[in-house]
């Protein structure tokens, strides 16, 4: 039996580099991933981007373009999960001067470490999910015109026929 | 409390015409064929799945044209309604006719009284015109103001 997870992450790409944080969720090696988090009850899926940007790292941004649906089946503890994350290109509300991290105001008690990471630096990086950074960096260099992708990762071959990969949508 | 209920719809073009479903009976709009999904298979599997039961003909969904999201009182219920309507082709394109209870409406002339949600109406003609070349776009309905915040109108995603 799946239970499912929706989530909404933001892809905040600031002067030709990745605002990523660095998560350890205690099973895995610590990794990192765009800041998002669950769909709230009576929110749209624009207003959970920005309402996690601003909770997670006290930066108010304007969510855009829809870049990746990434559905994800895979084990967490005992649970079988399907993950259904929407992913959205998103720029500062207000404009920047100097670092992108000189403005934030991490959240500390969601242990949120922001970070920027060019293209390729987040290639050679541990992030998640894996299928997508491979695509990411390509669509960075072509302006995410290629992009809104699908993305499947299935971890749940016994339980889920879907073929992994990355797929136009 | 409101529940959150995920689903897939196909625009559907036959001869230029879009197929909608009447489960509701003659006189209620029709709706986008589709349904609820089930957990264990992504979104594009799921609606082909629900194709081929609802037309009895192998269909693929080709591109996301729009996420509608709509807090709607469904039953006694409140409901968060997750919708994707992907733009799909039959793939036995064979010219076997359409399942009884279908019905086909010009999707550049279609009015809010023929199809549920009437907010389709909005964005379908305009898309329909483009030959749905179009970036998605979210569609936001708020009939729950007291429960949800939620600016109804249509977004490009």
């Amino acid at each position: 039996m799946l239970s499912l997870n929706l989530i909404v992450r933001a892809i905040v790409f600031h002067e030709g580099k990745f605002l990523v944080t660095v998560l350890d969720d205690g099973e895995r090696a610590p990794f990192y991933a765009f800041l998002g988090g669950h769909l709230r009850a009576g929110e749209t899926l624009l207003e959970c981007a920005r309402r996690e940007v601003q909770e997670e790292a006290g930066l108010e941004v304007l969510p855009g373009k829809l870049l990746y649906v990434v559905e994800n089946f895979f084990f967490r503890g005992a649970a079988k999960l399907h993950e259904i994350g929407y992913y959205f290109l998103c720029q500062p509300a207000r404009p920047v001067s100097g670092s992108l991290l000189d403005v934030l105001s991490p959240n500390l008690d969601d242990l949120i470490s922001p970070e920027l990471l060019t293209p390729h630096a987040l290639g050679e990086a541990n992030f998640q999910p894996a299928l997508l950074k491979q695509t990411l960096c390509e669509d960075a260099r072509e302006s995410f015109a290629s992009c809104p992708r699908a993305v499947v990762i299935n971890e749940l071959p016994g339980d889920v026929e879907a073929l992994g990969g990355v797929y136009p949508l | 409390m409101i529940s959150l209920q995920l689903s897939v719809h196909a625009v559907l073009l036959v001869d230029g015409q879009l197929v909608l479903r009447r489960p509701d009976g003659d006189l209620a709009p029709g709706v986008c064929c589709g349904d609820s999904i089930g957990l264990g298979e992504t979104l594009p599997a799921a609606l082909a799945r629900i194709l081929k039961a609802q037309l009895g003909q192998s269909c693929e969904a080709v591109k996301l044209l729009y996420v509608v999201e709509r807090f709607l009182p469904r039953g006694g219920a409140k409901v968060h309604e997750l919708a994707h309507y992907y733009l799909c082709e039959r793939r036995d394109d064979d010219g076997a006719p359409l399942p009884d209870g279908m019905v086909l409406v010009n999707p550049a002339k279609v009015k809010p009284t023929q199809i549920d949600p009437a907010v389709l109406s909005e964005v379908l003609p305009a898309d329909a015109a483009d030959d749905f070349q179009v970036s998605p776009k979210l569609l936001v309905v708020n009939e729950l103001p007291e429960e949800s915040q939620a600016i109804s109108g249509v977004y490009r995603l």
